[in-house]
């Protein structure tokens, strides 16, 4: 659907001039032109411009932003990339967006204590690099890695295909630095972990934002798997291809990666890369072992055998380290390629026990049909994190509500096979109204709580993850956006 | 619910603890979970709620009640050749007990602490209310990560009452081998090799032998081959050790050591626990040495454990002395066996997440 229409600022003159006077005026966007590119993440069907943006370089003027912003009683959201996948850094009415992209540098590598220090504008990819030639990596590698930042990873606590055996972002985040609402500068946790205190770090990630404004990173970097062997399990059903993934991880394997990707986004994939996929599979699996290169022919090979034994018609094991980055570099730009077919899509990110795959793939391929919408299967096949891609028109207003009522009844789904609507997406403004669904009131009480310790006047990120949460944002909505829901 | 006294409930469901916490604020009580309860804090046994309460076990998850044994625990996943890969100083510990305490034991190293594999809860907060997080899946990003919150929250937020873990295999097959040093300098320097080693140690502890030796024990899993291929590279790149000695073998002793281990960095009167960086694990140790203590150091992880041997005389002395190693790294020292005190720490936080989880004060003055 196209953006709304230019909505005057409501905001005050001296707000502007305030925060010039931190940042200086270079570093600060206010026309509606140059507002717009921040006006939606990944996640197109909502859409609002933010009234400033600011682009901070240290965590002093992020603080002085937050300040000027209490003044003047103007929420605030932070940004890093924009690459989050639900809305998390939609700036729900309006307010002052704080995209932390010129914070970007590596403040510390300490290889032999296994932690770096990032600022939260830093790329995720760029860890790596820097780290290339020591025998370590940041373990953490959503498919957006070479665009998103760690502190966005860090606010929707991030997966990617490898954390099937490495672990989510929380498990490689040792401290976190941020600004508080109120505009106080905390630590929490360091390179030792929380210390004697309680896990705040660790609640801290996932907060998708609604409890300050990060400004410093402490990650646990990996050693590196000293090989790894990676795999192309070729399948004429997608039921086979949801057995295998269930016989592999019931037989106790752990791979690094297990990824499906069914008929529709092989195509697709075939068509922006030339791999050589299978164009008459039904599904293929991308599977990869890694760890001492001792042992891994025998595990490629029981994985191998388990895929065959559950109907794989071939099992490819790539013989190249070019062919391994070309087959990677598919399976993260999976994304990029449905531009070719499809003008817009929306991509859910709904859980299910990893048995229950077999299941959610026949419901999802119903549902389909049912609204006749095409949907795309790319997702984490190990951890039974699905990634369904309805593909549609925006501008087509009667299609996006067909999607959004189509990907409601995928998630509502995956509740009742006992899963979650967000394996590492995070609720952001999407999938709010599935809150009360998945969490009881009592439940979604103790969250406020914990939200009102961190945001008690819920100017930081409002509108975002909690059904209640951020009331204050709600009435900015109302007062200075009253359409921004109009496509719902 | 049975009321066994005036200072004691047992329980049999997270309704059941509800009414308890409840009444205790109307009585104006403190309660604890916890087994070790003071003669003025009404006690609520939880050891009656030990119920596995799902095991899809090819989905590697387990939903367990609270007060289940860890033995006992771990015997259910054996069945399955699954483990929930902590290390347990004492069998009889509860589930609950074990996750609000989060002691990590050596194999922290490889595979990690319970924050990384708790997954799901149901607890009692001080206001009586009876709250989830997380869910069954072993991914999920659906609201506050309240699991991380509660690990090692010492029964300050709420009483644990039902558990959701992801699980690892079991390893085929495991060895522990020592390494012995003359010098703290040849212990150092080994310790600084295996951060880059070839093998994949999933253990890595620092001890002070009788004789005076430095000993670093490593322990290595996998099938029988890559656990030989591992010891070999180890014994290649830890030549300069005067002696190897193999301390435990299979999954069953490796476990068994484990658990040995982790009893001797157990919270006690005369025992300091330290957190520092790994790389400052050998000097904080020759701080204990000088002083006398004796000490066992999961390395790999920067975690030490000193007992004093003639009471408490040096105890101000030695935390000094050590406070320049874990000031500037965020790290710990604690001394005895009480929790910590997370009211009065520096940053507020604590204590107001604190006020908003037990306004009335009734888990006491964690």
């Amino acid at each position: 659907m196209p953006a709304e229409s230019a909505i005057p600022s409501k905001l005050p003159e001296e707000l502007l001039t305030d925060l010039a006077a931190v940042i200086g005026p270079e570093r600060l966007l206010s026309s509606r032109d140059e507002l717009l590119v921040y006006e939606c993440d990944g996640y197109v069907v909502e859409k609002n411009v933010p009234d400033v943006v600011v682009f901070p370089r240290t965590a002093d003027e992020v603080q002085g932003i937050v300040k000027v912003c209490n003044r003047h009683d103007v929420p605030f959201v932070p940004r890093g990339a924009g690459t989050s996948l639900a809305g998390g850094c939609l700036p729900v009415g309006g307010g002052v967006m704080i995209a932390l992209t010129k914070m970007r540098e590596i403040l510390e590598i300490n290889v032999r204590d296994r932690y770096a220090v990032v600022q939260p504008g830093l790329v995720n990819l760029h860890l790596s690099r820097a780290l290339a030639g020591t025998g370590f990596h940041y373990a953490p590698d959503p498919s957006s890695q070479g665009a998103c930042t760690i502190g966005g990873n860090v606010a929707t606590n991030s997966g990617g295909p490898h954390t099937l055996k490495y672990g989510v972002t929380v498990n490689h985040v040792l401290g976190v630095e941020f600004i508080s609402p109120a505009g106080d500068l905390i630590r929490l946790g360091g390179p030792c972990g929380r210390g004697n205190d309680l896990d705040l770090a660790g609640v801290f990630v996932g907060s998708e934002g609604t409890f300050g404004v990060v400004t410093r990173v402490w990650v646990r970097i990996t050693q590196n798997p000293e090989a790894c062997r990676t795999m192309l399990a070729v399948f004429d059903s997608t039921d086979d291809t949801s057995e295998s993934i269930s016989a592999i991880i019931g037989a106790g394997i752990v791979p690094a990666a297990l990824e499906m990707m069914d008929h529709g986004i092989i195509v697709a994939l075939e068509e922006a890369f030339a791999f050589g996929f299978p164009l008459d599979a039904e599904a293929v699996l991308l599977i990869e072992v890694d760890g001492l290169d001792v042992a891994l022919d025998a595990e490629a090979t029981t994985v191998a055998e388990l895929c065959r034994q559950n109907g794989a018609r071939e099992v490819r094991l790539s013989q190249t380290e070019e062919e391994r980055a070309l087959l990677w570099k598919c399976r993260k730009q999976a994304f990029g390629a449905i531009g070719r077919i499809s003008p817009s899509y929306c991509t859910q990110d709904g859980v299910v026990p990893r048995t229950r795959l077999p299941e959610i793939l026949r419901f999802i391929a119903d549902v389909g049909e049912r609204y006749g919408i095409q949907i795309l299967n790319v997702f984490h096949a190990g951890d039974g994190n699905l990634h369904p891609i309805l593909l549609f028109d925006e501008r087509d207003r009667e299609q996006v509500k067909q999607v959004m009522a189509a990907g409601d009844e995928i998630l509502e789904k995956c509740i009742e096979m006992g899963g979650s609507v967000t394996g590492e997406h995070g609720i952001g403004v999407e999938k709010i109204s599935f809150m009360d669904r998945l969490f009881t009131q009592q439940d979604l009480s103790v969250m406020e709580d914990v939200r009102w310790v961190f945001n008690p006047d819920g100017n930081c990120s409002p509108g975002k993850l909690l059904p209640t949460a951020g009331a204050c944002g709600t009435e900015h909505i109302e007062r200075s956006h009253p359409g921004r829901r109009a496509a719902m | 619910m049975t009321a066994a006294s005036s200072d004691w409930a047992i329980v049999r469901s997270s309704d059941e603890v509800a009414e308890q916490l409840l009444a205790a604020i109307r009585d104006g009580v403190t309660v604890t979970a916890a087994r070790n309860a003071g003669e003025s804090v009404r006690r609520i046994d939880l050891t009656q709620m030990n119920a596995v309460v799902d095991y899809p076990a090819r989905d590697m998850t387990i939903t367990v009640q609270a007060g289940m044994a860890m033995e006992a625990l771990a015997d259910v996943l054996k069945s399955e050749d699954q483990q929930l890969p902590v290390d347990v100083a004492d069998p009889d510990t509860t589930v609950g007990a074990f996750v609000a305490s989060d002691l990590g034991g050596p194999r922290q190293y490889g595979y990690g602490t319970l924050r990384d594999y708790l997954i799901g809860l149901e607890a009692v907060d001080g206001q009586g209310r009876i709250f989830h997080a997380g869910g069954r899946v072993v991914k999920n990003v659906a609201g506050y990560d309240l699991c991380r919150l509660m690990v090692g929250s010492c029964g300050a937020l709420g009483i644990l009452c039902e558990l959701t873990f992801k699980l690892r295999p079991i390893a085929e097959h495991a060895v522990v081998r020592s390494f012995a040093f003359g010098d703290r300098s040849g212990a150092a320097a080994a310790l600084d090799a295996l951060n880059v080693s070839s093998a994949r140690p999933v253990l890595i502890n620092l001890e002070l032998s009788d004789s005076a030796e430095w000993t670093i024990c490593v322990g290595v899993e996998g099938t029988e081959d890559l656990c030989g291929w591992q010891l070999q590279q180890l014994e290649r790149e830890l030549s300069t050790a005067r002696r190897t000695v193999d301390r435990a073998m299979g999954a069953a002793g490796v476990t068994q050591y484990c658990s040995e281990l982790a009893v001797r960095h157990l919270p006690d009167d005369h025992r300091l626990r330290v957190r520092t960086l790994p790389s400052r694990v050998v000097d904080v140790c020759a701080v204990l040495a000088e002083y006398r203590l004796s000490w066992a150091a999961h390395a790999g992880s920067g975690v030490i454990a000193g007992t004093f041997a003639d009471g408490s005389s040096n105890q101000g002395a030695v935390v000094s002395r050590l406070e320049s190693w874990i000031s500037d790294c965020g790290g710990s020292i604690s001394v005895g066996c009480q929790p910590p005190t997370f009211r009065d720490h520096p940053n507020s936080l604590a204590a107001r997440l604190i006020a908003a989880f037990d306004p009335h004060g009734v888990f006491g003055e964690t």
